[in-house]
């Protein structure tokens, strides 16, 4: 049969609506073992429905930093830090955003639960951006500031934002209120500014200082993702 | 296909929501009446699992309502729900196929049968924004059925509605009934005078009557009326 007349016969006979296509997925279902949902299934599931605006900000760090602009290296290490508490502003304002559009219930009672979509957010976000700041860190350093010193000083806005963020996230007031992610991010970055104006450019603090900071700000993101993990539990009780 | 829930209770501070209920619920269609405040909310928000009881336990088949092997088989429908402001109805069907373990093959062809079945195939790519209230109520049920669920609890799933679209929601419940738990809530006696196998009647948390309504003379809306006082 010639590929025009399969055509035809498609365009001019409607296919059948499958007889009992229904009980016959229900009987196949309870003849197999129940399949477990898989962590990669999970976190690629939410990849796509991640908020484009997380992306653009991240690109948009990402081109300031590694020099379309003519300044010099500390301008452009400035520009970042104080970007940063937006780029995790952003990821935390999208991560939470099941309870501010009413998704929350029927995401949470779906086969991958509330908890789990939370975490693979975070955890696609967390991996996006922990590769920008190693590329960031890679292509900015110089003779001037290392690697490692590049990396804490982008590093720590970003997690002081993203602590005070999820603290307000978990508020009603945060949850009310849109735009408290954003405000938290530019009162941090003003901060950041502020702090290399008047008192001392952060890439000048001695790098045990900053080590210690880095260290007590990643304990408390990681105290915070507990809070998170028993949000289930606490939830509605 | 048994859905138990044995003697739970749900406290918050002062005041006693839920107050040691027990149902079993078979294959069939399931009414779950009362006032705004009855209960009735906090009973089957506990039953899919989204609220733990202070104290009791519920059941599928065995499986506690905490596990995902639960939620693979449960469809729920909120009695308030929303939507992520850039989703068109096709979009926020194919995220709950997603959400509910869909490869997105299947999840593109059961939400168009979705879709023709509550009749929004032809706004299937409109945002969801522009739909009117009945619109999203129905997009709302399609949500719940996207996993073929063998329990489905619905929340007040009339609200919205128009009566034509009443009707046939009603005879989609009705053919639901036959394979599935279905649980649905409402203070609208008509919703499930006519479909309901078993009636449950709800006040201040706790079950006040069950049973089919089949073997009784008169309205059930006139004994629901006097058993809640409202005459």
């Amino acid at each position: 049969m010639s590929r025009d007349m399969n055509n035809d016969i498609k365009r001019m006979f409607c296919v059948p609506a499958p007889q009992r296509k229904d009980d016959f997925i229900r009987a196949h279902r309870e003849q197999f073992n129940y399949n477990k949902s898989n962590t990669l299934n999970m976190l690629l599931c939410q990849v796509e429905y991640i908020s484009k605006s997380v992306w653009v900000l991240s690109i948009i760090v990402f081109i300031l930093g590694v020099g379309i602009l003519d300044i010099s290296l500390r301008q452009r290490i400035e520009i970042v830090a104080a970007l940063m508490p937006f780029v995790s502003g952003i990821a935390v304002y999208d991560t939470f955003r099941s309870r501010r559009y009413g998704m929350y219930e029927m995401e949470w009672a779906s086969k991958y639960s509330l908890r789990q979509i939370l975490f693979s957010r975070i955890i696609v976000i967390g991996i996006a951006h922990i590769a920008l700041t190693l590329s960031l860190a890679s292509f900015i350093r110089s003779d001037e500031m290392g690697f490692v010193n590049i990396c804490m000083v982008i590093t720590i806005p970003y997690l002081t934002s993203s602590i005070i963020c999820l603290e307000f996230e978990r508020t009603t007031f945060g949850r009310n209120n849109p735009f408290v992610c954003l405000m938290v991010s530019a009162f941090i970055s003003v901060c950041i500014k502020l702090m290399q104006i008047k008192i001392q450019p952060l890439f000048w603090l001695q790098n045990n200082y900053m080590i210690i900071v880095l260290i007590a700000l990643a304990f408390i993101e990681c105290y915070e993702f507990k809070k998170i993990y028993h949000l289930e539990e606490y939830g509605w009780n | 296909m048994e859905l138990k829930v044995d003697r739970v209770t749900k406290q918050y501070r002062n005041k006693i929501s839920v107050d040691r209920v027990s149902l079993s619920l078979g294959r069939g269609v399931n009414g779950l009446l009362g006032a705004n405040g009855a209960g009735k909310t906090t009973l089957m928000r506990m039953i899919c699992g989204i609220l733990q009881p202070t104290s009791g336990d519920i059941t599928y088949d065995g499986i506690s309502v905490s596990e995902e092997e639960y939620r693979d088989v449960l469809g729920y429908l909120p009695q308030d729900f929303g939507y992520y402001p850039e989703f068109t109805g096709k979009d926020f069907l194919m995220y709950f196929s997603a959400l509910k373990g869909l490869s997105k093959g299947e999840g593109k062809v059961r939400s168009d049968e979705l879709l023709e079945l509550v009749g929004l195939e032809d706004v299937a790519k409109k945002k969801i924004k522009t739909y009117s209230g009945g619109m999203k109520q129905r997009l709302g049920i399609a949500q719940s059925l996207i996993n073929r669920p063998d329990v489905l609890i619905l929340d007040e799933p009339t609200a919205g509605l128009d009566p034509k679209e009443r009707v046939k929601f009603r005879e989609l419940i009705d053919e639901l009934g036959k394979k599935s738990i279905v649980l649905l809530s409402t203070h609208i006696v008509s919703d499930v005078e006519s479909i309901a196998d078993t009636i449950f009647m709800m006040k201040s948390g706790q079950i006040i009557w069950t049973g089919s309504w089949d073997g009784y003379d008169g309205s059930l809306e006139d004994f629901y009326l006097k058993e809640f006082g409202e005459e």
